[in-house]
């Protein structure tokens, strides 16, 4: 046969209907700060990503023609490529 | 004519799946009502572990905190008290750790009083449960402060239905023998 319950009341600090009220609303706020902190997290790296991209694209692009090499020279027949390599 | 006393019916009692499902949702209400249901629970597991009145309802109340933010990886909701159970024993077993290493003197008399009401009665209960194993404590603890049945013990500890009952038998037996003498000295 099982032993009689023991009363274990006094271990009890009660006021638990109180406790989590406070604690469900600490929870909701704590979760809505953590949304609120996501999103604007999230809207400050699109932004930063879209200057990013327009600064790049707003860029002056560099519009260097490849120059002849001597060693390229070496593999022409063409005497005006040569003689425009002298100058 | 029907009396005007008519029998209240008793609302239906939501299951807790649909309250973590609610609650994951963002319905603030569906997070009470867990909160309201499983905080002594989870005050009990800390106090297990910790034997320490205060410092369990602290270690309970974060644990909540912790265990309402990840939701959503609560792979079974119809699970969740076992869920719960299971980050508060090891936020306990946590706060246990650092404990050990700050407290060189032991202040337990300070906690204990820190609650108020019955001191002395408190004071004999703590030195009684001291006496139990870690899961003795937490199933008597669960079963006779909080009222849950074994199943709902079992399923939550890991443990079998029957064990738990061998456990509770022999965890009763222990706490009466060390409160008689307690009242003895």
């Amino acid at each position: 046969m099982e032993p009689e319950r023991i009363d274990l009341s006094a271990l009890d600090p009660g006021g638990w209907e109180c406790k989590a009220t406070a604690l469900a609303a600490r929870a909701v706020e704590l979760r809505r700060l953590r949304r609120t902190v996501i999103v604007r997290g999230v809207a400050a790296l699109a932004i930063s990503a879209a200057a990013a991209l327009a600064l790049w694209l707003s860029a002056p692009k560099h519009t260097s023609s490849p120059s002849p090499s001597a060693f390229d020279l070496l593999h022409t027949n063409d005497a005006m490529e040569v003689l425009r390599y002298a100058q | 004519m029907p009396s005007q006393l008519a029998v209240v019916e008793e609302a239906p009692v939501t299951p807790v799946a649909e309250l973590v499902a609610r609650a994951r949702a963002g319905d603030p209400a569906a997070a009470g009502e867990l909160v309201r249901r499983h905080l002594r629970a989870a005050y009990a597991v800390a106090l297990a572990v910790l034997q320490r009145p205060a410092d369990a309802e602290d270690i309970a109340q974060d644990a909540f905190l912790v265990a309402l933010e990840r939701l959503d990886e609560c792979r079974d909701p119809a699970r969740f008290s076992g869920w719960l159970v299971q980050i508060v024993r090891n936020r306990a077993l946590h706060a246990l750790d650092k404990r050990k290493v700050r407290d060189a003197t032991d202040d337990a008399e300070v906690a204990v009083f820190a609650l108020g009401g019955d001191v002395v009665l408190r004071r004999q209960l703590i030195v009684a449960l001291a006496t139990l194993t870690e899961v003795q404590r937490a199933i008597v603890l669960l079963h006779d402060l909080d009222d849950w049945t074994h199943a709902e013990i079992a399923d939550a500890l890991g443990l079998s239905e029957t064990n738990c009952r061998q456990h509770l038998f022999t965890a009763r037996r222990a706490l009466r023998v060390a409160l008689e003498a307690a009242h003895g000295t």
